[in-house]
């Protein structure tokens, strides 16, 4: 018995021990993570420091080909299509949302692509905050370098979401909140002040080899001088009176920024300080602006930088690849170049060769490509035109080729770097903000002329004067296709939503933009062609389908266009009465026809006298030495004349002086 | 002397305690019988009722009858004592005994067979409870009732037998995992996986082995955790569903709580040794119904010949145009204003050949598994003993896939100080070999399996010869791989090896007060290896041949103190008191290595250094999770009993100040029947029972709550021509993250008719969820896009009905019949305002689509899309609309995408209206045939497989597809596009199994052998439904609580089996 009660008790003894010891010792429940980092407990280091800035420069990846950023900069213009192709890629219709700018707040392209382009651009300013905050409280070498790298590219990401979504949220702190709107330009001065502070407090002048791709003063000066010649629209708010206009060119001139300077004027310099500074210069070719090896090309100011390892890659050239083009990697055929965008190159332009048209082969084995079944399909001929966007095949559209595949590529990740800003768009934005400020400026002239020569290996042949808007618009399409710059051209040139596809020959790709259609039919019971009736008819209606643009000759001044009828008219619809159509078009849509008529007539005369101008003071007689104008009085004289005056005067007076 | 001193005066004390155990001692001895048969009945309960007065004997002893069903209770103080007998699957007896000193009383107990088979004892959180003093919402299944058929896992032991227990196994996959939704689950982006608890020991629930990579898509869902349990170690499984009943388990708790009771020694028939195996043969129930050779080859002829015609066509009236001149104007393809052309170009006469090739049945195949287990047990009184030894060979029905486990176990229990000090150690150890097939469960359109045996062309070979040998046939450049070479020439495999452990010490401290203490470790360690050949277009498009390992540690260490006193007072009133603490420690870590560009397959995974690009990742991570709990559960006078519990609940993973929290629950009964005024009533047992709690679901990642920052890839950028490693920030994290809240009401009627021959409980829940933690939008900037919060409501209820019956009992023959029906309906209250979309679509030219939308004042699980009505003239689809986005004409518009989504609509749900199981056991003599049928009905499933691979626009792309796309009349061009077409009803009835077992009559056999049993059983025999795919019952993980997706499922097997079960 006394031995049982003993060695109860201990064990007894031990059991309350038990219960009452971890009561004690395991209430703790902090949390140390073993494999991530507390963000307050690093940036001590330099090393730690150029791991949170690498962070900050990683999201760039998700700025340059693919992703919402790119997709919304280039398949929403007249660049890039994705036609849907057997099964592939339709995706809900997000591609034809975002190419026919059907976009809502709620379709298929909406959430695709600019929830995509609203997060990425966030997520850098995220980063970029996180950084510089954690930054502030440390002390580090190089400190100020960092802090004007880290300042910089918050710069690049509010730059992206200015020029995507206008007045965003300016913020630059870490925490999380439900945030007004700032103007636009609020945001345009908040970016332009930061990149000033970082060029001028920070930022190295070049970069050795070893640390190319990382910002320097010419990154902030170059992103400088493309705002400013964007300025007529970064600095406005929306549509209408004082705002953005949709349909002609938003200037620079007039727009006011630090220091009083006019915009133009601000652009020209940021873009001579970036020409001037000698760290850059046109490389002699135009495709080395763009290789594998591009890290090597002058020209490059401020880029995304790629390396050939699984993560780290450029891989752009998947989306517009077909199947069987890329030995070893199945690319995704999707991407496809519009038509008219191809026809918009001279041929002899040497920057074209960046579209693949025609028969295709292996851009690594240099093979001849076939259809699939890859090595057994019928030979791959890229057309250049897309039969319906909803219904393409496997070879139709041409394909944009300008970052070739890199021989030393991981699967599809290539080494070639991603320039948002080189050097050849520097030229351009001088020669645009030359000519708002001086219209034809030779300066401007010259400028373009520079920049195709490429120190004397042309790309293309020199531009004849005088120099205009739609001049440089082309340029800057030849130049800098694919290169995310179209979407900000074409609303800087008020032509964004203006676009059809109809030059293309795609079916179902963006339509001339009237909301409903006219219909003269026979009347009931009519015998002759006079005795019609006319029907409205909404875009849209079943069984009615508009089959792109009529390449009739004649004037194409209004929008007609073939149309296929396969169904019944609702009774509703009618507009006249039976077999009263042909008096409604007499007295009603007569009139304003003649109206068209005329200011389609202005328009031709207009650019025949465009077309004599240029034709008199360019083109050269080789045994005189002079140009027709200098030499030819008469015309000399007619020309002057037909500079003043109005525009019927200047039409009158050269058709004047063209008979006589 | 120090020591001694101190010592002395808690010896003194513990010897008061000691002192009682000296009285005068007699014996009760006696026989339990079954009332119908008069056969004596093994392994009854008998033990010593509660005395009202002096604390003299303890109480609750029990022992077990013997084979015969004889028992001696000795060691019981003198005089007057009230036996009381249990035994599954009877109603209880009582009995007063007067105990003579020194002598022994003889008692005969003649127990009435009842309706349900259930364990008088209940075992609860932390304890057990006598069950009519259960007043919370507790099922219960023995497991020798389930356990038939072809069973790999505990969670199949549940299927179709607890009311409100909702289990839809992941696939026909050896292995795969399950849902199990209990009352419909309590959370959306929160696990709704209940708890499990083994042998009182919770466990983590988590995967065990790493996951796989995908090829194209999110690798297949990870495999059931409890596999490695085998499930005939498996004494009973507890199943507390409510609030009041789970409020013990706290925050773990809100999605019910799943107790599992092992098998332990039995001494009351000597040492037991005991034997079942079975074999059995399984194919699938049903195969993807692909075009066939033929079939594909007239269809692309005739496409073409139709683009023929079109072209020869436009050529008449379009000479000049480029293609026209020449004599073949096959190429042609220009419009006009007579329309597109129809068909395929003729260049897609290249892709056929010759063969005709039933890819479904070429990588699907009869398979054969078998199962043994070995056990013995036996032991005293006072020291039990039982091991057995498990070994499983489960092959799957399509080739390369198939499960092996091995598995021991250990359980031994001593009691010592006269039964007042107990102790018990249970050890599983486990080895499980998976072998998997390579497919994706969502996402991907290349890669996997079933992918390309729905699009694989039926026209080509599966394998060809050359001078080199035989190969198998490949199509170059496409992403269509030979799914034969697939499944044949990737190796995926894994392996678990897995320890759980517990050991329990408990003592009466005094008659009534027992402290226990119990120590659990649960470890397990997965491997997986996986190579893809250089020889297969898959490991050459991954660069040149791809090899990883990966291992995947968890351990997780429990430690429990729990202090439990029992008494009765005042005549029949009970008290039962229990307190305890708790503390786990989880942690995790990984780590896995990969290679890509081997230059020859030799090596497999096995030599990454052969590889030219390696990469290594680990991670590492950890949680703790801290309790305090009591409960009181005080009964009065038989008929009332009310139990009270609180929970106080400390978890690592929350945000600091938001870590601990409250659980509490109330709950009474009423036992109607023991009132006089009920005596009338034809219920030979009636009790009512209300309910109410609070629990917590605390599946969030460790860390969430914390701003941290992570290495990786995705931070790298490279400066020059070197990466630079860099950090970013994992999380936006959340400074207030707490626990997600459910409050449940719960009010039952338990009731017994004709003395227990029909029994049966009739129950009613609603419960909210509050704090939904949920992954939202958050706004910019911020580092992440989303962020977890706890936003939104949830809102369900619920009715469950359990019915049993004994419908005949005679003695040669018995016919008890069960049936558990359960309606439950979850809806989303608030998501913090707006809706969710989710449940994305799988497939190519499905991306960024979704099936599913959670809204507010919707069920979970509501499908949402544009409103199918039919195929227009041209071919195309065409959907029903109101607005005027994408050409509405009087209601009807072609354009069902994307652009149109404001006329998007709820077109169907994806959780059953109710769900139903009937099984039913007869015994004639030494036969017995069971069965159990399940259904579920009005639930709708998404049938993503048809939408992608039964439109016929995959010929364009040289694909095969359904057969259903080439009746359907849509036009060749038009795409797959999600509506109400392809949400069907999948309303279903299973017979789940059916077996027939014969008892061999033993004697004439061996003399060693005390029974054997053969049996024949069959699983999966038949489903009715009109679903067209592969099963109606479906799980798809594809975004925030999805439900009903089906796409590309392995398929379910049909299974035979033969058993033996022998004991001696």
């Amino acid at each position: 018995m006394k031995n049982l009660s003993v060695s109860m008790s201990l064990g007894a003894a031990g059991l309350v021990t038990l219960l009452l010891l971890p009561v004690q010792g395991c209430t703790d429940l902090t949390e140390n993570p073993p494999s991530l980092i507390d963000a307050g407990n690093f940036f001590h280091t330099e090393a730690e420091v150029q791991a949170g800035l690498a962070g900050v420069y990683a999201q760039l990846r998700s700025t340059a080909p693919e992703g919402g950023i790119y997709d919304a900069n280039e398949v929403s213009t007249d660049e890039i299509v994705v036609p849907k192709r057997g099964p592939d890629w339709y995706d809900g219709g997000q591609m034809i949302d975002l190419h026919n700018q059907t976009w809502t707040p709620a379709s298929a392209g909406t959430r695709a692509f600019f929830n995509g382009a609203w997060n990425t651009a966030y997520t850098g300013v995220a980063r970029a905050n996180l950084f510089l905050e954690a930054l502030a409280n440390g002390n580090v070498a190089n400190k100020a370098m960092y802090k004007a790298e880290g300042r910089t590219l918050r710069a690049f990401y509010y730059y992206l979401l200015m020029d995507q979504f206008g007045g965003v949220p300016l913020v630059t702190t870490t925490d999380i909140a439900l945030r007004p709107r700032n103007t636009r330009r609020e945001v345009f001065d908040f970016i332009e002040s930061e990149l000033i502070a970082a060029r001028d407090s920070g930022l190295p002048a070049t970069r050795p080899t070893a640390d190319n791709g990382r910002l320097t003063q010419g990154a902030a000066d170059a992103m400088l001088a493309n705002m400013y010649i964007n300025a007529g629209v970064f600095t406005k708010e929306g549509a209408g009176a004082g705002g953005i206009n949709a349909t002609s060119y938003n200037t620079c001139s007039g727009v006011t920024v630090t220091g009083g300077q006019d915009a133009c004027t601000a652009a020209i310099a940021a873009a001579q300080r970036v020409r001037n500074s000698g760290n850059y210069a046109l490389a002699d070719t135009f495709a080395v602006n763009f290789r594998y090896d591009n890290y090597k090309s002058p020209e490059n100011i401020f880029v995304v930088k790629f390396i050939p390892k699984d993560g780290l890659g450029m891989g752009v050239t998947m989306a517009a690849l077909h199947y069987c083009q890329y030995a070893g990697v199945t690319p995704w055929n999707g991407f496809a170049t519009l038509a008219q965008t191809f026809n918009a190159f001279d041929p002899a332009d040497k920057r074209r060769q960046a579209i693949l048209i025609g028969p295709q082969v292996d851009v690594l084995t240099g093979a001849p490509a076939t259809r699939r079944q890859c090595g057994s399909g019928a030979p791959l001929v890229f057309t250049d035109s897309i039969g319906d966007i909803l219904a393409a095949n496997e070879a139709e559209g041409p394909r944009l080729y300008k970052w070739p595949v890199d021989p030393a590529h991981v699967q599809q990740n290539s080494g070639n770097d991603f320039a948002w800003f080189r050097l050849g768009e520097m030229y351009l934005i001088e020669a645009e903000a030359l000519n708002e400020q001086t219209s034809g400026s030779p300066a401007a002239l010259a400028l373009l002329t520079t920049l195709r020569d490429r120190n004397g290996h042309p790309v293309a042949p020199a531009l004849t004067g005088p120099v205009t808007r739609a001049m440089i618009l082309n340029e800057r399409l030849f130049e800098l296709f694919g290169e995310q710059k179209r979407r900000q051209d074409l609303i800087r040139f008020g032509q964004y939503t203006g676009r059809t596809d109809a030059a293309s020959g795609i079916v179902g790709g963006k339509q001339p933009s009237a909301d409903y259609y006219v219909l003269s039919t026979g009347a009931v019971g009519g015998k002759e062609a006079m005795e019609s009736t006319l029907y409205l008819v909404k875009r849209g209606t079943e069984g009615v389908d508009v089959l792109g643009e009529w390449k009739g000759l004649g004037l194409r001044g209004n929008s007609s266009a073939p149309m296929k009828f396969k169904c019944c008219v609702d009774e509703a619809s009618r507009l006249t009465e039976e077999g009263g159509g042909f008096k409604a078009m007499l007295e009603i849509a007569l009139p304003w026809f003649q109206i068209g008529s005329a200011a389609v007539s202005i328009g031709i005369a207009e650019a025949a006298l465009g077309n004599a101008i240029r034709h008199t003071t360019s083109a050269r007689l080789e045994h005189m030495g002079g140009s027709l104008a200098a030499l030819v009085p008469e015309i000399r004289a007619r020309q002057r004349s037909a500079g003043r005056g109005d525009r019927s005067d200047r039409i009158r007076q050269v058709s004047a002086g063209s008979t006589s | 002397m120090y020591l001694k001193r101190r010592v002395g005066p808690i010896l003194a004390f513990l010897a008061v305690l000691a002192a009682p155990l000296a009285a005068q001692n007699g014996s009760i001895r006696g026989q339990v019988v079954d009332s119908v048969t008069q056969q004596g009945l093994a392994g009854a309960t008998v033990e010593l009722a509660f005395r009202s007065a002096g604390l003299t004997v303890q109480p609750g002893r029990q022992i077990l009858t013997d084979a015969n069903g004889r028992f001696t209770l000795s060691d019981v103080a003198s005089g007057a004592a009230t036996v009381k007998v249990t035994r599954i699957g009877y109603g209880p007896q009582r009995q007063e005994v007067n105990v003579p000193a020194g002598g022994a009383a003889e008692a005969r107990f003649a127990l009435a067979p009842q309706a349900s088979i259930l364990e008088p004892v209940v075992v609860t959180g932390y304890g057990s409870q006598r069950r009519e003093a259960i007043t919370g919402s507790v099922s219960t299944i023995e497991a020798s009732v389930a356990n038939v058929g072809v069973k790999t896992n505990a969670d199949q032991l549940l299927q179709g037998r607890a009311a409100g227990v909702n289990i839809i196994q992941n696939s026909g996959e050896p292995g795969s995992g399950a849902q199990v939704l209990i009352r419909g689950g309590s959370s959306l982006s929160a696990t709704n996986a209940p708890l499990y608890v083994i042998d009182g020991v919770p466990i983590d629930n988590v995967a065990t082995e790493p996951e796989a990579t995908g090829v194209g898509g999110a690798p297949a869902l990870p495999r059931n955790p409890l596999n490695d349990m085998n499930p005939g170690d498996i004494q009973s499984i507890t199943v507390l569903k409510d609030a009041s009943a789970t409020a013990i388990y706290g925050s773990r708790a809100s999605n019910g709580v799943v107790l599992i009771e092992t098998k332990r020694g039995n001494a009351s028939s000597g040492p037991t040794f005991e034997y079942d195996g079975y074999v059995s043969t399984s194919s699938p129930s049903r195969r993807l119904d692909v075009l066939n050779g033929a079939e594909y080859r007239a269809f692309v002829t005739g496409q073409v010949s139709a683009f023929v015609s079109d072209s020869g066509g436009f050529c008449g009236r379009h000479a000049t145009i480029a293609g026209c001149g020449g004599t073949d104007t096959t190429g042609v393809k220009y419009t006009d204003s007579a329309g597109v052309f129809a068909g395929m170009p003729s260049s897609h006469l290249n892709s056929l050949g010759s063969a005709n090739t039933d890819w479904s049945a070429a990588i699907t195949r009869s398979s054969v598994t078998h199962n043994h287990n070995l056990s013995f047990s036996g032991g005293t009184e006072a020291t039990r003993y039982r091991a057995s030894m498990n070994y499983a060979n489960q092959q799957g029905v399509t080739l390369s896939s198939g499960l092996e486990r091995i598995q021991g176990r250990l359980s031994a229990t001593h009691s010592d100080l006269n039964n007042r000090l107990r102790m018990e150690v249970n050890v599983t150890t486990s080895r499980v070999n998976n072998t998997y097939l390579t497919y994706e469960n969502n996402g991907g359109f290349e890669g996997g399996v079933f992918e390309n045996v729905a699009t694989f062309n039926p026209t080509l070979p599966v394998t060809f010869s050359d001078s080199l040998g035989t190969h198998f046939y490949e199509v170059s450049g496409l992403s269509i791989r030979n799914p034969v070479a697939l499944a044949r020439q990737i190796t995926n495999i894994g392996q678990t090896n897995r320890t759980l452990a517990n050991g329990t010490v408990s003592l009466d401290l005094t008659p009534g007060l027992t402290a226990k203490v119990t120590v659990g470790l649960d470890h397990s360690g997965g491997q997986r290896q996986e190579y893809y050949p250089l020889a297969n277009p898959v490991g050459q498009a991954l660069g040149g041949g791809f090899a990883r390992q990966a291992d995947l540690q968890n351990q997780t260490q429990t430690i429990q103190t729990v202090l439990n006193y029992q008494r009765s007072f005042g005549g029949n009133n009970t008290l039962d008191f229990l307190g305890g603490y708790e503390y786990s420690k989880f942690q995790t870590s990984s780590i896995t290595a990969t290679g890509t560009g081997f230059f020859t397959d030799a090596n497999g995974f096995n030599n990454l250094n052969a590889a030219t690009t390696r990469n290594t990742f680990s991670d590492a991570t950890d949680a703790r999770l801290a309790s305090f709990f009591g409960r009181a559960n005080l009964g009065f006078n038989d008929r009332f009993y009310v139990t009270g519990v609180l929970r106080y609940d400390g978890s690592s993973r929350f945000a600091t100040g938001h870590k601990w929290a409250a659980f509490p629950g109330v709950s009474a009964s009423w036992h109607l029947s023991q009132e006089s005024f009920a005596q009338s009533l034809p219920f030979s047992d009636l009790k009512v029972r209300l309910g109410w709690g609070l629990q917590g679901n605390p599946s969030v990642d460790p860390y969430t709550s914390l701003i941290t920052l992570k290495a990786n890839n995705d931070a790298t950028y490279p400066w020059g021509d070197q990466a630079h490693g860099g950090v970013l920030a994992s999380s936006n994290g959340n400074p207030n993250l707490k626990w997600e809240q459910t409050s449940q009401i719960d009010g039952a009627v338990d009731f017994s008719l004709m003395n227990n021959r029909i029994s049966g409980t009739v129950e009613y829940f609603h419960k909210d969820t509050k704090d939904l933690l949920l992954t939202i939008d958050v706004a910019q900037p911020a580092l992440q896009p989303t962020q977890l919060r706890n936003v939104g409501r949830l809102s369900g209820h619920g009715l469950e009905v359990t019915l049993d019956a004994l419908a005949i009992s005679r003695p040669n023959l018995t016919w008890r019949a069960g049936l558990v029906l359960a309606a439950e309906r979850t809806n989303v209250k608030d998501l913090g305002g707006g809706s969710i979309n989710t449940g994305y679509i799988s497939g190519q030219g499905q991306s960024n689509s979704y099936s599913q939308r959670l809204i507010p004042g919707q069920p979970v699980g509501s499908f949402y899309g544009p409103l199918f009505l039919g195929v227009d003239s041209a071919g195309k689809q065409v959907f029903a609309c109101t607005s005027a986005t994408g050409g509405c004409v009087n209601g009807r518009t072609t354009r069902g995408d994307g652009t149109a989504e404001a006329d998007y609509r709820v077109i169907g749900h994806a959780s059953p209206d109710f769900t139903l199981g009937f099984h039913s056991e007869i015994t004639w003599n030494r036969f017995d045939v069971s069965f159990l049928v399940r259904a579920a009905v009005g639930q709708d499933v998404f049938n993503n497989t048809a939408l992608v691979y039964g439109t016929k626009s995959d010929a364009l792309s040289d694909r095969n597809f359904l057969r259903s796309g080439l009746t359907d009349g849509i036009g060749i061009q038009e795409s797959s596009i999600f509506s109400s077409r392809w949400v069907e009803n999948a309303s279903f009835v299973r017979l789940q199994n059916i077996t027939v077992g014969y008892d061999l009559n033993v004697p004439m056999l061996t003399r060693s052998a005390r029974s054997a049993r053969l049996y024949v059983s069959a699983d999966n025999l038949f489903v009715l439904t009109g679903y067209s795919g592969l099963d109606p019952e479906v799980f798809t993980s594809n975004g925030l609580a999805t439900r009903g997706l089906d796409y590309l499922t392995y398929p379910r097997p049909r299974t035979i089996t033969g058993g033996l079960r022998l004991l001696f």
